[in-house]
């Protein structure tokens, strides 16, 4: 079964898109609410995919990245970013687009998107 | 007037010393046929003097010895009177040394009384001989007084006069020349007189004598002459030909020193450029001035627009954060009881759709703020602009095959470097590109190029835009489209904020007001027409300093 982990610090926003995603298809969603919460918990449930929001109180989605690919513990957890403001191209069409470019070498989701959409982006990156 | 006609008109007045009656009348008789007269008769010295004085005679005749005087006391008398007037002895005694005394004294003949038949010969004698020295004297009189004035004039002037002869060899050179020259007139005139003469002036002046004296003309000229000092000495000159039977015979040759009005003159001109000098500089000054407070002014446009800009930007970038939040846990709600939604609720349905689009479109307006902020300071380095321009096409490229739209590309590979801040250039063309894309609802192509031109050539508004005068060349960036065009009555708007042809909630109205700030910030200008094939040709002009 599909392992995914929602990284946000909105409490409202990760229980609604947790709920929102197992309704398209099966899979177990976690949420987390911090980068760090984030990171122990992408350890200990070892999820194919993490959702992760950019703009959080204690680290940011980037640093969060950055801190997976410093170790090789997070090796094969692939990452797409959830984000209300992307860095740099804000002009990227606002509907979500598979030829997007990266940020990161991550693909991205902007802010708001469906459980429908949000599950395509994941099924696709699996995917590839 | 002659003695004849003056003795024929005039009655001659004679006065006659003489005691003898008879003599008298004899005398008078004698003369009576030769001449029309008064005669006056005296016997004493007393009467001689008033008479002298008086009747005024213009002959005098005396006997040699009165009771009272002699012929000598008379002419005494005319010599203290001063008095030159005929004076002829008329004698009975034969006495030598008595005539030989009265010619000394100043009597002009004498004539015995035996003899009284050679008076009128004698009497006319000395009327001519007197007229004749009274003519000499009148003659030596004015010479001497036009010779006093000449030499006045020459000794007095401070012109310098030359008088030459026709080959210019001077003459006569005016006492003025030691003044003038430090040199006197003798040393003039020994001396070669043109080797004063400035070398580079000899020609023009012995070409200018020559000239004047076949021209008849009195021609002024300037020429430097040398001061005994080592001074050089400005003279102007004029000469004056005297004629002998028509040919030039002598020069009068006049010079006036002139080096202190040349000087003045000189100072004046100069002073005159000085102040027209200062004049442009001012001028000058003034239009920097004015120039430096334009560029000021647009500076702290600029400034301020930034400065918006980023206040806008921040704004936008944190309300995007705190507002699409709740926006993504509405619109996954939407979703959730869409799903959940009994299915014969139509009421219910559509609300829900109208939900999730009043979501989508406040989703759009964050869009737009979050476009229309910028950063505020730029980051330029040396670009060629077709670099962004490039990577706007990429960009966007899946949009194109989207929309079905054809790029042509023509980018001239040799523009010049410009300033520019490459990722805000980027956005901005990414930004013209999507509203040409967005306007071909049914595809079409989309023509790309860059080129350098003159001002000039790109039509007044866009010169006018770009700033013409202080910039002649541009690198302009030309994005046609083939589609719909822009409405004749909406271009004038199309730049003022959250104005859009484009559907409710499709555009913001901020996209083409991004691209103005973006430019402007760059100090280029956006130009926008309808193409009368249809669609719209956007023309980005970026001036290139005239000294680049």
């Amino acid at each position: 079964m599909l392992r995914i982990l929602l990284i946000d610090d909105e409490v409202s926003l990760t229980r609604s898109m947790k709920r929102a995603l197992e309704q398209v298809e099966v899979c177990e969603v976690r949420t987390a609410n911090s980068g760090t919460q984030g990171l122990a918990s992408i350890l200990e449930f070892h999820p194919d995919i993490v959702l992760l929001d950019i703009l959080m109180p204690d680290m940011r989605g980037t640093d969060v990245l950055a801190a997976m690919r410093a170790d090789p513990r997070f090796d094969g957890t692939r990452v797409v970013f959830l984000t209300a403001v992307p860095p740099h191209d804000h002009l990227a069409p606002p509907e979500p687009n598979p030829r997007r470019p990266l940020l990161e070498g991550c693909p991205y989701l902007i802010k708001p998107v469906t459980g429908a959409e949000a599950m395509a982006e994941v099924r696709r990156v699996m995917a590839a | 007037m002659s003695l004849d006609t003056r003795i024929a008109q005039d009655r001659l007045r004679i006065l006659l010393l003489e005691d003898d009656v008879a003599d008298a009348t004899l005398i008078e008789r004698a003369l009576r046929e030769h001449f029309k007269f008064d005669l006056r008769r005296i016997t004493s010295k007393k009467e001689f003097v008033s008479a002298v004085r008086e009747f005024d005679p213009e002959l005098i005749l005396a006997d040699y010895k009165l009771p009272q005087m002699t012929a000598l006391d008379a002419l005494a008398v005319l010599q203290s009177e001063k008095r030159r007037i005929p004076f002829i002895l008329v004698t009975g005694s034969p006495v030598e040394q008595v005539a030989v005394d009265c010619m000394q004294s100043g009597a002009d003949d004498y004539i015995l009384k035996q003899s009284l038949a050679r008076l009128p010969g004698a009497a006319q004698n000395a009327l001519e001989k007197h007229a004749t020295l009274r003519e000499k004297t009148r003659a030596e009189d004015a010479l001497r007084a036009s010779e006093a004035l000449y030499r006045l004039i020459m000794e007095t002037t401070r012109d310098l006069i030359v008088l030459t002869d026709r080959e210019g060899k001077p003459l006569y050179i005016s006492p003025s020349s030691t003044a003038l020259l430090g040199f006197t007139p003798g040393e003039l005139i020994r001396n070669n007189t043109i080797g004063i003469v400035h070398p580079d002036d000899r020609t023009m002046a012995i070409e200018a004598f020559r000239r004047s004296a076949l021209e008849h003309e009195a021609n002024p000229l300037a020429l430097r002459c040398k001061h005994r000092n080592g001074e050089w000495r400005v003279f102007e000159g004029m000469s004056n030909w005297v004629f002998d039977e028509k040919q030039p015979f002598r020069a009068v040759l006049i010079f006036r020193d002139i080096t202190k009005r040349m000087r003045a003159e000189e100072e004046r001109r100069q002073a005159i450029a000085e102040l027209e000098r200062r004049e442009k500089e001012l001028l000058l000054a003034l239009t920097a001035l004015k120039q430096s407070h334009e560029e000021l002014e647009a500076a702290q446009l600029n400034l301020i627009q930034a400065n918006k800009m980023e206040a806008v930007g921040q704004l936008a970038a944190g309300v995007a954060h705190e507002v699409k939040n709740p926006l993504t846990v509405l619109l996954l709600g939407v979703e959730h009881l869409r799903k959940h939604l009994n299915s014969d609720d139509s009421d219910t349905r559509e609300i829900l759709v109208d939900m999730e689009d009043a979501i989508r479109r406040a989703n759009t307006v964050l869009r737009g703020l979050l476009d229309f902020s910028v950063p505020g300071a730029l980051d330029r380095q040396p670009t060629d602009v077709n670099q962004p321009v490039e990577r706007a096409l990429n960009f966007l490229k899946h949009e194109f095959t989207d929309a079905g739209v054809s790029v042509v590309k023509a980018l001239d590979p040799s523009l010049p470097l410009l300033q520019l801040d490459r990722n805000k250039i980027e956005q901005a063309m990414v930004n013209v590109l999507l509203n040409a894309v967005q306007s071909m609802k049914s595809g079409g192509t989309i023509m790309v190029h860059t080129a350098r031109r003159p001002l000039a050539e790109l039509g007044t508004v866009a010169a006018h835009r770009a700033g013409a005068g202080s910039q002649r060349e541009a690198v302009v960036v030309v994005v046609e489209d083939s589609g719909a065009g822009i409405p004749a009555d909406k271009l004038s708007k199309v730049f003022d904020p959250f104005f859009t042809t484009k559907p409710d909630g499709k555009g913001t109205g901020l996209g083409l007001r991004v691209i103005q700030n973006i430019l402007e910030l760059h100090g280029a200008k956006i130009h926008l027409v309808n193409r009368p094939e249809g669609g719209v040709r956007a023309t980005i002009v970026f001036g290139l300093e005239a000294t680049s």
